[in-house]
């Protein structure tokens, strides 16, 4: 089990240098930082003085050896668009918004979509079944910018039930997080719906109702237990769902977080802080993964076992 | 003769409701008495699982709102049983062990854990100490360190002994057993089918062994059934099934058995295929594949008696010794 | 149930693949533009609204229903084209790296999983900030993102097909390398391709939208319908129908391609998802 964490650890911190390397040299080959940086009708003294001040005028690697180094000591430079601000504090201070966005859809999400998912399996073939399944599709198929927009118009606009957008208290985060989640709920309930079928047809289900147990028993402690296990398995791929949607969704809602400064330092070509931006919500992306499987080898015996 | 505690009568199971769907069972018909071992032989797909399942309502919807006849336990219908009263019966009357013993336990559940919730049904008291009792019982070393392990831990055969322990925790009166040794090892097979015979004895309970092995029933049971398509098509005390098969069926089966002391090559083995449910043939559904059938055989033949509680369902019941 | 949205799914994705191809010659208004007097009409039924205009008009007095159909022209060729690229791109890469094997393999897959794992969206959001917005960069942002995903499936299925026996006969009577893959490997992994290319539809779809959402995909004045819905954003209180439209429009191709896709899912791997019916 240590040489699996172990193991998943060096991936993590390769995935994390590729992605460094990647941003890097995106930003300095195919971009050209200096022109997007450079006020009109500037002159060439001033682009070379720009080059200079950048270290642009040195060789890519010791370029990218600086930028890595300054980086492991949480220097990524300052922003451009923002006054000159550190760009590392600058992403740092936007963190706590989307992880609580982030957070409460995703509780929202797993509780609505586990209950649902479960209500499907059991009452298959049901018009109940039916329409749970169509919500699933539907779920599955809205963009999530369009999605915000009309619940913005029927909510808070056309019923003055929740603000339109902003953070505050928890109104604020109904239709974010509502919007957020949508996706991974359809998933969800899909997939929980999926595995009970398969749970409820299983042996040891059978076996527990062969002891005379209550069928509530019998689907929530033999079937749903062993359902939930896939749900772990897909919950990285639903947190990073989410953290990538969130650049959509808070920019709708105009919500203070990593996702908006995304969109606000690329609009403005504001590399440091992008670069700080695409790297910490890969290291969130990495590091939801490696939480999960930790939760999986939590909660499934057989692979405590292992390795 | 005792009142059975078990008492099948005319027991079809459907898939569905309407009288034109497909039928699993047809018209089956069958006694267990107390203390008695019934076995049930037949090929995969002749409805011999679907049986012993029906017996304790644990068919899927589907087949469930399709099952017609009556399965009286001790006196009570359990067709028309209310959910709350059947789910008494289970477990605590009637018991069942599975094939599989690989998928019939919960992966994720420790094995105390799955044997005390049968134990605690049982009104059992210091429900750890039941537990280790319970896994002494079927012979499951260190059972205290058992008790905290989870299944993967354990091999087939210790896990079919797990099985047999959580099926015996209510102190059942009848055990359904469901292939119990089909997918254990020849050697493992023996051991489990003597455990069996020692609990059975120190339970007093009856039992419905389900098989397709006549080696396994020459073993273990009293009296012996066998099933076809769906139909019982023979059925006696054991002794008087291997000396005197009557059914073509019966007698197929048992030359293809090379543990019993009849040599193999006396029958031809049974060409064809067993017909699909919904693909029966009308009349005695053996009779494509029977080598004495005639024009009558399409019609269902009735069940005569050909010796001592030796029941047969054919036009031609055969005299020959095997 | 099944058959019925199915069909119903089909007849959604030939509506729309229709509309792109022919609508464009058959609306009377020129999608690109507008009339002054004409700013903000409602619909058609809406009060204020007028025939000539069904689905209303946006803020620079464009016909809706104009724009939603060249939209479609414009969804479906960065479709068609995304997954031409990542399609062959991808499915170059997975069968190369299934069919040859050893280290090129494993330095091919890594490359693959890092690929799966980066956050899609952003990704192309940077990729579209180092370039100026348009179709090309477009199409190259989404294929770059999206090729992982044929050249996963293309290996495991060129792992799959290789050791059949047709395979080894082909190699025996030794075929070259080139006309194994091009004759027997290519058309055997074909149908599973198919699958995630149907998919995939909606996934550039909505990828392609949300990029013009923000600003950085299609360019303007081109009317994309996740551009389209963002001009109407700021409208949403006073003219809500610049928005809904184009909106709807991607829900239902987006709809029908994901049960289509289910669909074709179910059929080629019965197994994998038996207890969904």
């Amino acid at each position: 089990m240590a040489r699996l964490l172990a193991s998943r650890l060096i991936e993590a911190v390769a995935a994390l240098l590729l992605m460094s390397v990647l941003i890097f040299f995106l930003s300095r080959i195919i971009g050209d930082p200096v022109a997007l940086l450079l006020a009109d009708g500037a002159t060439e003294g001033d682009r070379q003085r720009l080059i200079a001040e950048l270290g642009l005028d040195r060789p890519l690697l010791q370029q990218y050896l600086t930028f890595i180094g300054n980086a492991l000591q949480g220097d990524f430079g300052r922003s451009v668009a923002a006054g000159n601000r550190d760009a590392f504090e600058m992403v740092m201070s936007r963190v706590p918004a989307s992880l609580g966005l982030a957070g409460v859809a995703l509780a929202f999400t797993l509780a609505v979509g586990i209950v649902l998912g479960v209500i499907a399996a059991v009452t298959r073939g049901t018009p109940f079944d039916v329409l749970m399944r169509l919500i699933a599709l539907l779920g599955q198929s809205i963009p999530s910018f369009w999605l915000g927009i009309i619940l913005i118009y029927l909510f808070s606009v056309h019923l003055g039930w929740l603000p339109t957008s902003g953070f505050g208290g928890w109104q604020y985060y109904v239709l974010p997080a509502l919007t957020l989640g949508l996706f991974t709920l359809a998933a969800v309930t899909r997939l929980v719906r999926a595995s009970m079928l398969d749970a409820l047809a299983s042996d040891y289900v059978k076996l527990a109702r062969i002891k005379g147990l209550a069928e509530a028993t019998v689907v929530l402690r033999h079937a749903l237990s062993n359902s939930l296990i896939p749900v772990v398995t897909f919950m990285g791929t639903f947190f990073a769902t989410m953290i990538t949607s969130a650049v959509v969704v808070e920019t709708v809602f105009a919500w203070p977080g990593i996702g908006r400064l995304a969109y606000e330092s690329i609009l403005s070509r504001d590399f440091p802080v992008i670069q700080v931006v695409v790297l910490v919500i890969t290291a969130f992306f990495i590091l939801a993964n490696l939480v999960v499987d930790l939760l999986y080898l939590a909660i499934d015996p057989r692979m405590r076992s292992r390795g | 003769m005792t009142e059975p505690l078990l008492s099948i009568r005319d027991l079809t199971v459907r898939v569905g409701r309407a009288d034109t769907a497909p039928a699993i069972l047809d018209g089956v018909s069958l006694d267990v008495a107390p203390g008695e071992t019934l076995g049930l032989v037949g090929e995969s797909g002749s409805g011999k699982s679907t049986l012993g399942t029906a017996v304790l309502r644990l068919l899927p919807p589907l087949l469930d709102a399709g099952t017609t006849g009556r399965i009286v336990w001790r006196g009570r219908d359990l067709l028309g049983l209310p959910r709350r009263a059947m789910r008494r019966i289970r477990g605590g009357e009637v018991s069942m062990i599975l094939q599989d013993p690989m998928s019939s336990l919960n992966p994720v559940q420790t094995i105390g854990a799955q044997l005390r919730e049968a134990l605690r049904r049982g009104g059992r008291g210091d429900l750890h100490a039941a537990a280790v009792a319970a896994l002494v019982e079927v012979n499951i070393p260190s059972p205290a360190e058992r008790l905290r392990g989870y299944p993967h831990q354990m091999s087939g055969g210790m896990r079919q002994r797990v099985v047999s322990a959580i099926g015996l925790a209510q102190d059942p009166h009848l055990l359904i057993c469901d292939e119990p040794t089909t997918a254990l090892d020849a050697t493992i097979q023996y051991q489990f089918l003597e455990l069996l015979k020692t609990l059975r004895a120190s339970h007093g309970m009856a039992m419905l062994f389900i098989t397709h092995d006549f080696g396994v029933v020459s073993r273990i049971c009293d009296r012996v059934a066998v099933m076809y398509a769906g139909r019982i098509v023979e059925t006696g005390p054991v002794r008087e099934i291997f000396a005197r098969p009557r059914h073509p069926y019966t007698r197929a089966l048992l030359a293809s058995v090379p543990s019993t002391d009849h040599a193999p090559d006396r029958l031809p083995v049974i060409e064809g295929q067993p017909p699909t449910v919904g693909n029966r043939p009308a009349g005695c559904p053996f009779h494509p594949r029977c080598a004495h059938a005639t024009d009558r055989c399409r019609t269902v033949p009735p069940e005569t008696v050909v010796g001592p509680s030796h029941l047969v369902r054919c036009w031609h019941p055969q005299e020959t010794p095997l | 149930m099944r058959n019925l949205s199915f069909n119903f799914a089909l007849g959604l994705l030939a509506l729309f693949v229709l509309t792109a191809l022919v609508g464009p010659y058959l609306v009377q208004h020129d999608p690109l533009q507008g009339s002054l007097r004409a700013r903000l009409d409602p619909p058609a039924w809406a009060e204020g609204g007028s025939a000539d205009h069904l689905l209303g008009t946006d803020r620079l007095g464009r016909d809706v229903l104009s724009r939603i159909v060249e939209g479609a022209r414009l969804s479906l060729a960065v479709c068609a084209v995304v997954i031409g690229v990542a399609g062959t791109v991808g499915t170059a890469i997975g069968t190369l790296s299934g069919y040859v094997g050893g280290w090129l393999d494993r330095i091919l897959m890594r490359l693959v999983d890092l690929a799966l794992s980066l956050p899609v969206i952003l990704l192309a959001l940077l990729l579209a900030a180092v370039s100026e917005p348009s179709f090309t960069n477009i199409i190259l942002v989404i294929s770059f993102v999206l090729w992982s995903q044929y050249a996963r499936m293309a290996r495991g299925e060129t792992l799959r097909v290789k050791n059949e026996d047709f395979v080894d006969l082909a190699r025996t009577s030794g075929l070259g390398h080139a006309r194994i893959i091009f004759r027997h490997i290519l058309p055997n992994i074909a149908p599973s391709l198919i699958v995630v290319a149907t998919l995939q539809v909606g996934v550039v779809i909505i990828l392609e939208s949300s990029l013009s959402f923000l600003g950085v995909g299609v360019p303007p004045p081109n009317p994309s319908w996740g551009a389209m819905v963002a001009d109407g954003r700021s409208y949403v209180v006073t003219a809500w129908w610049v928005s809904l439209f184009p909106g709807i429009a991607i829900l239902l191709v987006v709809m029908a391609v994901n049960i289509i896709g289910d669909a074709l899912t179910d059929r080629l791997n019965p197994g994998l998802r038996r207890n969904d019916g």
